[in-house]
């Protein structure tokens, strides 16, 4: 396992209150292996984010049963250790707007220099080269190493951003939103360049991809969780979820996107919105916006259901799936939030 | 216009330090007001104490609160006088300078081209003067007299105005309510002064309360170094003469007094602006 | 880019001409004879009436003015009336007075006040920002003999650390230029005045850059730096400074013009022999040709440090020095 997560929770201490940004999350990314991690905005990816590259805030409070980087515990790290071992040589980030992650005021390749240099000894010129030909790799020309990040466009910000990432060759990258903001031509060329490039790695790369485009991690992932309101409510191998959903929630996701095997069929979204964190909220998150929530819901938290070989679901409904999984296909379904049995 | 004092008041409070200023000006306004009545001694008189002796250099003591100066006079007279000098160049200075620093901001940011061309050249220009240096300037070429000290400092003061104002009134003028009067065919000098003038208002009263600053400040300077009226003492004029009377090593309430009332009512002009700021600016306000 | 530097310095040429002019004007202005800037009004009738014709101040307005550029640009800025001197002999020796003293207390204010508002800005709301702020603030509205005196009062007066006033110690033999800055001497009495000229407007730059730094350390490129593992210490200099300072370069300008005024005071108040101690008694004594003289060459000190901020601004922001693409 190359990154080990069980019962994480990080809260904000503000003046309004606790806000459970992340509430008890597992999951665990293997080796050479891709996680996609999927969610509207606001259900937590960026502190989990955040929380994994101690990034956070002097306001925030972490605690878990495991948080560990290939079998070390990263909670008892201090933060000299974190920077400099775990920090870009065991996980680097791409992160959420690369186009605003480079300073203005120096050089690109000087950037990728910086990150090398902090973590190897090597001399600045053998740095240099190094970069020279990470940009290669990503498809950008070398040269571009002398350039200022307002002077490349978007999607070749995104690429030296991607290079930088790897440039000490990590064992996971952690992606958060890498498509965003790019137009759909430039999106998929990236992703298939990623996909190019970690056949090309030699040594094993695994990604925590973190979208809320569910094409994305459709087209990338080797195992998907699907994470709402600081929780995740279902997680499983790629094929697995896209064939046998079992999650409300997830069901809904499926519907509120296009598919180009079905053009005639209709979007239907989710209404209502995703909760307020500040506080405790008993039993399920997705309750007060499911359609097929009943009482007993939002008495207690569901547990984590292992329903099939290493797939797991939070909902106390699973019972009821194949119905469910007609049901969610009706527009009627999701008129409403109230809970309809 | 009640309504308009109000809101004031609202805005001084929910600042702390605004509030803190507000109190200090309103009282430094109602000495330079009553004060020269209720002043125990004349501020140009030799006193005697009640030894007999002339009451040169005395230190702070019941029958001198302030103490006295080299020429026996009472320092508290004096300040009570002084008191009143200051706050009126300060006020006049910062008043007629935020006249005419905000009509050239007005009238740059809203008509543009031309105008707006030499007006801010012009602008530019005042820029290149130094501020105090050419106070002096004026005030030995044309004389110590109060009404000029105020008028040289007014040429200088308006060009900080000037810009900001213009730069506000460029970004009011793209608004969907400015438009909107245009179409509706209202005069220029309508939609200057009945519709962007008022929205600029709490970044107009920020900048009063720099100007008055800055006069206060700058005429305090300009008296320190002899450039003052002569019959109107202000505070920096005492410390003008403190100075040359060579005593300063000794008769540090001499000093003490005219500076803390300085930094007291810069500081205080100061606090009240940083409260307009956050109305102005509300990026700042207290989260 | 290189138009940009062209453009501002033309710029600045005419504001200096402008500059040049309103002053001729000023002076013209005088109540009574206007001519009385020019020649002492203390010389013989008939001298008078000679020098009149020499510099064509009978001749029309116009002329006069041209007659006025020409002597200001060919450095002949006439004689004291107190000393019959030539002027540009006599600021020549204080110009380099002044702008040691300029350069003494603008290089505390950019090194104490930058670092601490990014200090300020680091250590947010700890006692050291709010103590900071208000000390700031304090010293922004104290005039610069308040300040002066107070340091004199105790640094001086009672501590006996420094000395009371003057740039050397009183007997040496008057020295100027750059030999100076050998003498231990120069130095010593240069700590207290440059500390006032410094205090006098440390506020502005410590709490921009404070401001400044506070903005840039929200910044998506600062959470990188973070990432990719590097020291608080790299983050804060290399990456935040480096990027808060361009604000407070821009402010820079502002400053020097507006402390040109201060350093006139400080100079008084510690008897340093620049061109503001001129200012003075040239103005006090009404000795105009040297007022005149001397009040041009200090707003010249300021419009070109206005230029030169401008064009440093220009340099450090590579999207200005490169021309930023969409």
């Amino acid at each position: 396992m190359v990154l080990d997560i069980k019962n994480l929770s990080t809260r904000y201490h503000t003046s309004e209150g606790v806000v459970r940004a992340v509430d008890g999350v597992s999951l665990s990314v293997g080796e050479d292996q891709v996680f996609g991690l999927a969610g509207e905005s606001g259900c937590g990816k960026s502190t989990l984010i955040r929380t994994v590259m101690r990034l956070l805030p002097g306001s925030a409070r972490v605690d878990a049963d495991e948080l560990s980087y290939e079998g070390r515990d990263l909670l008892s790290l201090s933060d000299g250790e974190y920077r400099e071992k775990i920090l870009w040589k065991g996980i680097s980030l791409v992160p959420q707007s690369a186009m605003n992650s480079l300073n203005p005021v120096y050089r690109v390749g000087e950037q990728v220099v910086e990150a090398i240099r902090a973590h190897s000894r090597v001399s600045r010129r053998e740095a240099l080269e190094m970069v020279g030909g990470l940009f290669r790799g990503v498809g950008l020309q070398p040269e571009l190493v002398r350039n200022y990040p307002h002077e490349l466009s978007g999607g070749m910000r995104q690429r030296a951003m991607i290079a930088m990432s790897l440039a000490l060759d990590p064992r996971l990258i952690i992606m958060d939103e890498p498509t965003t903001g790019l137009d759909v031509l430039v999106q998929e060329r990236i992703l298939r360049e990623l996909k190019e490039i970690r056949k090309k790695k030699k040594n094993a790369m695994s990604i925590l991809l973190i979208t809320h485009d569910i094409s994305v991690i459709a087209e990338m992932s080797d195992r998907i969780g699907i994470m709402y309101a600081g929780r995740i409510m279902e997680q499983a191998d790629a094929l697995e979820l896209f064939r046998e959903p079992y999650h409300p929630y997830t069901l809904g996701l499926k519907n509120a996107f296009p598919s180009i095997r079905q053009l005639d069929r209709e979007l239907i979204s989710i209404p209502g919105a995703p909760p307020n964190l500040i506080g405790d909220i008993p039993g399920c998150v997705f309750a007060f916006r499911c359609p097929f929530a009943v009482p007993k819901c939002m008495e207690r938290r569901p547990p984590d259901l292992e329903v099939k070989p290493n797939h797991f679901v939070q909902c106390i409904r699973t019972d009821r799936v194949e119905e469910f999984r007609e049901r969610s296909g009706e527009k009627e379904t999701w008129r409403s939030s109230k809970s309809m049995n | 216009m009640k309504e308009f004092l109000l809101t004031q008041l609202r805005i001084l409070t929910r600042h702390r330090f605004g509030a803190f200023g507000g109190i200090v000006i309103l009282l430094f306004g109602v000495i330079a007001l009553f004060g020269p009545v209720l002043a125990p001694h004349d501020p140009w008189t030799s006193l005697t104490s009640a030894d007999g002796r002339l009451a040169l250099l005395r230190p702070p003591s019941l029958e001198f609160p302030l103490g006295t100066t080299s020429m026996g006079r009472d320092i508290l007279s004096q300040m009570i006088h002084a008191t009143r000098t200051t706050v009126i160049i300060g006020l006049s200075s910062g008043l007629i300078s935020i006249i005419i620093g905000a009509n050239v901001g007005l009238l740059a940011g809203y008509f543009g081209g031309r105008l707006d061309e030499v007006l801010m050249r012009f602008t530019d220009i005042i820029y290149g003067l130094p501020f105090l240096p050419f106070l002096i300037v004026l005030i030995s070429l044309f004389g110590r007299n109060i009404w000029f000290v105020i008028l040289a400092i007014c040429c200088i003061v308006w060009r900080t105005s000037a810009r900001v104002v213009r730069a506000q009134t460029l970004s009011i003028r793209q608004r969907q309510f400015i438009l909107a009067a245009r179409a509706r065919g209202a005069s220029s000098g309508r939609i200057i002064y009945r519709h962007i003038l008022p929205n600029i208002m709490p970044l107009l009263l920020l900048y009063t309360a720099f100007n008055i600053a800055w006069s206060v400040l700058a005429e305090a300077g300009a008296s320190f170094l002899g450039f003052s009226d002569p019959d109107n003492l202000s505070w920096g004029g005492i410390l003008y003469n403190l100075w040359i009377s060579g005593k300063i090593r000794v008769a540090w309430w001499w000093f003490a007094w005219p500076s803390i009332c300085i930094i007291l009512l810069v500081s205080a002009l100061v606090f009240v602006s940083r409260a307009y700021e956050e109305v102005a600016n509300p990026r700042l306000r207290q989260r | 880019m290189r138009i940009f530097i062209i453009r501002r310095c033309l710029y600045t040429l005419l504001t200096l001409f402008a500059v040049a002019t309103i002053l001729f004007f000023v002076f013209r202005m005088l109540p009574g004879d206007p001519t009385a800037q020019v020649i002492s009004p203390a010389l013989d009738e008939a001298v008078q009436t000679r020098l009149k014709q020499a510099y064509g101040l009978d001749k029309p307005l116009a002329v006069q003015y041209a007659f006025y550029l020409k002597n200001l640009v060919t450095l002949n800025w006439g004689r004291s009336f107190t000393t019959a001197k030539p002027v540009f002999e006599m600021l020549a020796y204080r110009f380099w007075n002044t702008i040691f003293l300029m350069a003494a207390g603008l290089s505390f204010t950019l090194i104490l006040g930058i670092g601490m508002g990014m200090i300020m800005a680091w250590r947010r709301n700890s006692s050291l920002d709010v103590g900071s702020t208000l000390a700031a603030l304090v010293l922004q509205s104290a005039p610069p003999f308040v300040t002066g005196i107070l340091l004199l009062m105790i640094l001086s007066y009672r501590l006996d650390l420094f000395p009371t006033g003057g740039m050397l110690a009183s007997g040496t033999p008057l020295e100027s230029g750059f030999r100076l800055l050998t003498s231990g001497d120069f130095w010593h009495h240069l700590v207290l005045p440059s500390l006032t000229v410094s205090f006098y407007y440390i506020a502005t730059p410590m709490l921009i850059m404070r401001d400044s730094m506070l903005e840039i350390l929200g910044s998506d490129f600062i959470e990188l730096a973070k990432a990719k593992g590097l020291s608080p210490r790299v983050v804060m200099i290399r990456h935040a400074a480096r990027n808060a300072l361009l604000p407070v370069l821009t402010v820079t300008s502002v400053m020097i013009g507006f402390a040109i005024g201060g350093q006139v005071i400080v100079e008084q108040v510690f008897s340093w022999p620049g061109m503001g101690q001129l200012m003075v008694q040239a103005a006090s004594s009404q000795d105009y040709p040297v007022a005149q003289a001397t009040f041009f060459l200090l707003a010249v000190v300021v419009i070109l440090m206005n230029l030169l901020s401008d064009l440093s601004y220009c340099w450090l922001d590579p999207r200005i020095r490169l021309g930023a693409r969409a």
